[in-house]
């Protein structure tokens, strides 16, 4: 094929090029070019303003139970009121804090250690994987949610401890995921090319295998940011949760009992997190595409 | 007569074989797939070796030794005369420096993730080579506007896969030569590539033995390619060497009756080819490595094949001065009691 | 009846979606006889397999085809799937592809494939001529008759082609179309399957369209040679005075990239440059790029079908100085 001129990027010098050369990367480039991903970055930036100026945005304090209860979404109460009377407009916008960063956090933690384990366990093999393995298995067998029960009844129900055991507790799959990828790539040409032109064990792990291996990571964690907020609900509903804060995940539980009357207080919070997951969703195939340079010519 | 660079004693490699869930849980043997079955080579400097086989011949395993992507079952190798499985780690950036690689697909000699420019500087950075980005990326420059791939700077900066096979493969060979190694293996270097591109990777390759003096070991199926590369063929059948000798005599007076049969399948362009060819016609499929029969491994396929050939596998019988064949066909009893 | 079986005339196969238009195949024009063995050879990107499965008219719904395809008179062209299915493939033409394990389920045995395909082009078929049928098929490609009875994984490599080719043959088509039948094989077992399909076409004076990348496998196999080069036809003419005396650029080069016995000092040539974009259109020769004979009237126009004498045909200007 002709190789035709590339665009040279200008040239760009001192603060200001500092701030703008990521922009014009090749990185930055593939990310924009790819479809979803911006419209994700979009969404996230949205939540993440949401989430920070929910305090000057909401109308009413969360908490308060002035208003009349079970009134259906109207021009007073945008979002309608709950059963106890707490406006849910001003609900949802606090609980955006909350979730993001229960989402983010735990989803975020459960990949960390799951790359980790799945990666060294999967290209090193032998005895490292034997034991890697065995140990991801007792974390898959074991149902997380009572395993999060039980840190958080002996912890405490201060909802950092639950974000970090939610993700120490939901990295099997991920290691799962990872182990199958690097399982593949030590056999393929280029990692064994690495390997004979003297590249060391570590830095191919870290080099090549990780990050060729990470896209099944990235679409898992995007359930896993719902997965993770749904989990902090239950705990709220087995009264395990943080007293202190509100949550989308508890605001869903809370209007189970009134989905036939009531169907508004778990609709908005439920929209919400749909919202939030489709915003990871997008940006994860943006990452994707940052990645795996190869997958803009496949999609075109 | 120079010292070899890397000599191969004996080597073997067997791998469990793959079988069925209900087979592996008798309790029997296990079965054992025998790779490469004993094999011995000696490479000089500046030599060009062929080793000439088919499709689970053993041939990709044995590069695998070589380079120590695999560690031999029994057996071992040396280079410059220390056993590659007990190298210090000095030692072994230096075998990583000096014994390198061309793969067979060029689409997946580089990490998709890298430009060429990034993939090709990092091993001149492992082995120190040139003394900054700039330098190396000028080296790395020099090297690509030397085989034709200009402009080099846009070069550098593609991703594999907007690049073609030959010019990917050509990057391949720049890459190893870069380090400047005493030997270059390749593994059916031009096998993927269309024809019209394959001569520039065949003539780099001689000319990177003409100019610095590197040693090849060039796997192949194809007897055109060994021919037009070697100074030695070795032909390898079911993980051990059958015949070994000058790429002329081998051609012309090939001894061994699958060496024969492979010269004789090869189609041949011209009626004159055709003549030149021997007519040995060989049936059956190649069987796999594993539960071999006792005697000559060829026997079951072989047209030539009577009674000492299946009792007891043939050795490389001496035939003339670098000329040896396994095959008791033709052999003296002095010629059977001569050492290897 | 005719002595022509296939004429090609001005074909044209282009692939494309809104943004871009690939011309694959670009004005062929072809005449194959009964009885021959024609050998397509070009390298990747030339167009011989678009070709192949456009005669077949197995190509993606995306691809269009223009000029002339006439089979036994039947024009191929704008013929509607049915006819297509019921009279021509298979009944008249079948393919034989490279890799047999990928065009057969692995989860059915061969009978089944074979029934399947017999069904398919002959509904009403029954069993037992279908049983018959099979036999004697496996008795044809020289396999045991039990081999029906395996599934695609139990078969050796050399085996399973010669099932596709007893598949190609199951309604006795009088034209077969090879697509690199062989190119997956090893060496030794190529040369086999290549007599058998020798063995078979003179029993059955069969009419072969042979694509390879390989011109030694067609030099020996084909007694007509056609090369394409990046979706044209340059050169058209029997085996041995082509590959003696090529009277094109393209055919010279390709002939003197390959190592051979007959030249054993000096080196072999590669052809210099790239394919060019088939989805620009072109108003000159297409190989000029890279032509060690071009010349300025190159550059002007598509140049015309040169006869060098009948039977062989070069698309090159400089045709006498070749």
């Amino acid at each position: 094929m002709t190789v035709q001129n590339l665009d040279t990027s200008p040239n760009l010098k001192g603060f200001r090029g500092w701030l703008l050369r990521p922009f014009y990367s090749s990185a930055w480039k593939r990310f924009m070019k790819s479809g979803y991903g911006p419209v994700g970055l979009v969404m996230l930036i949205a939540l993440i303003i949401l989430a920070t100026a929910a305090p000057l945005l909401a109308p009413r304090d969360p908490f308060s139970i002035d208003g009349p209860r079970l009134s259906p979404p109207d021009a007073d109460y945008f979002m309608g009121t709950d059963n106890l009377g707490r406006d849910m407009l001003s609900g949802v916008l606090s609980g955006a804090r909350v979730s993001l960063l229960i989402g983010i956090i735990a989803a975020g933690i459960s990949a960390a250690v799951g790359i980790v384990v799945g990666s060294i366990s999967g290209y090193f093999g032998g005895w490292i994987d034997i034991f890697f393995s065995r140990l991801t298995e007792v974390f898959l067998i074991t149902p997380s949610f009572f395993l999060i029960i039980v840190v958080v009844a002996t912890l405490g129900s201060n909802f950092v401890y639950i974000m970090i055991v939610i993700g120490l507790t939901t990295w099997a799959t991920n290691a799962r995921l990872m182990r199958v990828q690097a399982l593949a790539l030590r056999e393929r040409t280029f990692v064994q090319a690495a390997l004979v032109l003297g590249e060391s064990r570590r830095r191919i792990l870290i080099r090549h295998i990780i990050p060729n291996g990470l896209a099944p990571i990235i679409a898992n964690s995007t359930l896993l940011v719902a997965n993770a907020i749904l989990i902090e609900a239950g705990l709220s509903f087995l009264g395990l949760g943080d007293p202190n804060v509100t949550s989308w995940g508890q605001m869903v539980f809370i209007g189970q009992r009134y989905l036939r009357n009531a169907p508004w207080i778990s609709f908005f919070p439920g929209l919400a997190i749909v919202f939030t997951v489709m915003s990871f969703y997008l940006l994860g195939d943006g990452i994707s595409a940052v990645l795996n340079p190869r997958r803009q010519l496949l999609d075109e | 007569m120079t010292e070899p660079i890397l000599q191969v004693k004996d080597v073997a490699k067997y791998f469990r074989a793959q079988q069925g869930s209900l087979s592996a849980l008798q309790l029997g043997k296990p079965l054992w797939v025998h790779a490469v079955d004993g094999v011995n080579l000696e490479l000089r400097p500046g030599e060009i070796l062929a080793l000439l086989g088919e499709s689970g011949c053993g041939k990709s395993t044995l590069a695998k030794l070589l380079l120590q992507l695999e560690r031999p079952t029994q057996g071992q190798i040396r280079f410059h005369g220390k056993d590659t499985s007990r190298l210090t780690s000095e030692e072994k950036k230096r075998f990583r420096q000096h014994v390198q690689i061309v793969f067979q697909n060029p689409y997946e000699a580089f990490d998709p993730r890298f430009t060429l420019g990034e993939s090709l500087r990092r091993p001149l950075e492992i082995h120190g080579i040139g003394s900054s980005t700039e330098d190396r990326t000028r080296m790395i420059a020099e090297a690509f506007e030397a085989t034709g791939l200009v402009p080099a700077a846009d070069f550098l900066a593609r991703y594999p896969h907007e690049l073609s096979g030959g010019q990917l493969q050509r990057i391949a060979m720049i890459r190893a030569m870069l380090l400047k190694p005493e030997v270059l293996i390749a593994d059916e270097p031009v096998s993927m590539l269309d024809i019209s591109v394959r001569a520039d990777i065949l003539n780099m390759l001689l000319d990177l033995r003409e100019q610095s003096g590197t040693a090849l070991i060039v796997i192949t199926h194809d007897i055109m390619v060994a021919r037009y590369l070697a100074d030695k063929i070795t032909v390898m059948y079911l993980g051990r060497f059958v015949e070994t000798g000058s790429a002329d005599v081998i051609m012309s007076q090939p001894h061994h009756p699958y060496t024969q049969a492979l010269i004789a399948s090869t189609p041949a362009l011209t009626a004159e080819e055709r003549a030149a060819r021997p007519l040995v016609e060989v049936t059956g499929e190649p069987p796999k490595p594993i539960n071999l029969p006792v005697g000559c491994r060829f026997a079951p396929r072989c047209p030539f094949v009577f009674e000492p050939c299946r009792k007891q596998e043939p050795e490389l019988f001496r035939l003339d001065t670098d000329h040896r064949s396994a095959c008791y066909l033709g052999q003296t009893v002095e010629q059977a009691a001569e050492p290897r | 009846m005719s002595d022509v079986l296939l004429e090609l005339k001005h074909l044209n196969i282009v692939y494309g979606s809104e943004y871009k238009q690939v011309t694959a195949v670009n004005d062929a024009s072809i005449t194959i006889r009964r009885g021959e063995v024609v050998g397509l050879v070009g390298e990747s990107g030339s167009g011989k397999s678009t070709l192949a499965n456009g005669i077949l008219g197995i190509l993606p719904r995306t691809a269009k085809l223009s000029g002339s395809m006439r089979f036994n008179g039947i024009e191929l062209i704008g013929l509607n799937e049915t006819a297509m299915n019921q009279q021509v493939r298979w009944r008249q033409i079948s393919i034989v592809f490279q890799k047999a394990l990928a065009a057969l389920s692995p989860v059915h045995r061969i009978e089944e494939h074979m029934i399947d395909i017999l069904r398919a082009h002959d509904p009403g078929i029954p069993m037992a001529q279908m049983r018959e049928r099979m036999k004697k098929l496996m008795t044809l490609v020289r396999l045991p008759p039990e081999t029906v009875r395996s599934y695609p994984h139990q078969l050796s490599g050399g085996m399973l082609q010669r099932v596709m080719i007893a598949l190609s043959l199951l309604f006795d088509p009088p034209f077969v179309i090879l697509d690199e039948a062989t190119t997956a094989l090893d060496v030794l077992t190529q040369r086999q399957i290549l007599s058998e399909i020798r063995r078979l076409q003179h029993e059955f004076n069969l009419t072969v369209l042979m694509i390879s990348h390989d011109i030694a496998a067609v030099a020996e196999n084909a007694n007509r040679i056609v090369v394409m080069y990046a979706s044209q036809i340059v050169e058209d003419g029997p085996v041995e005075t082509v590959i003696h005396a090529p009277k094109h650029p393209y055919t010279q080069a390709l002939l003197g990239a390959l190592p051979r016995l007959d030249a054993p000092t000096g080196r072999v040539k590669s052809i210099p440059g790239s394919l060019p974009d088939l989805s620009l259109s072109i108003n000159q020769c297409v190989f000029a790029p890279r032509c060690a004979y071009a010349m300025d009237i190159c550059w002007q126009g598509v140049p015309a079908v040169q006869v060098v004498e009948p039977g062989h045909t070069s698309k090159c200007v400089r045709v006498n100085e070749i």
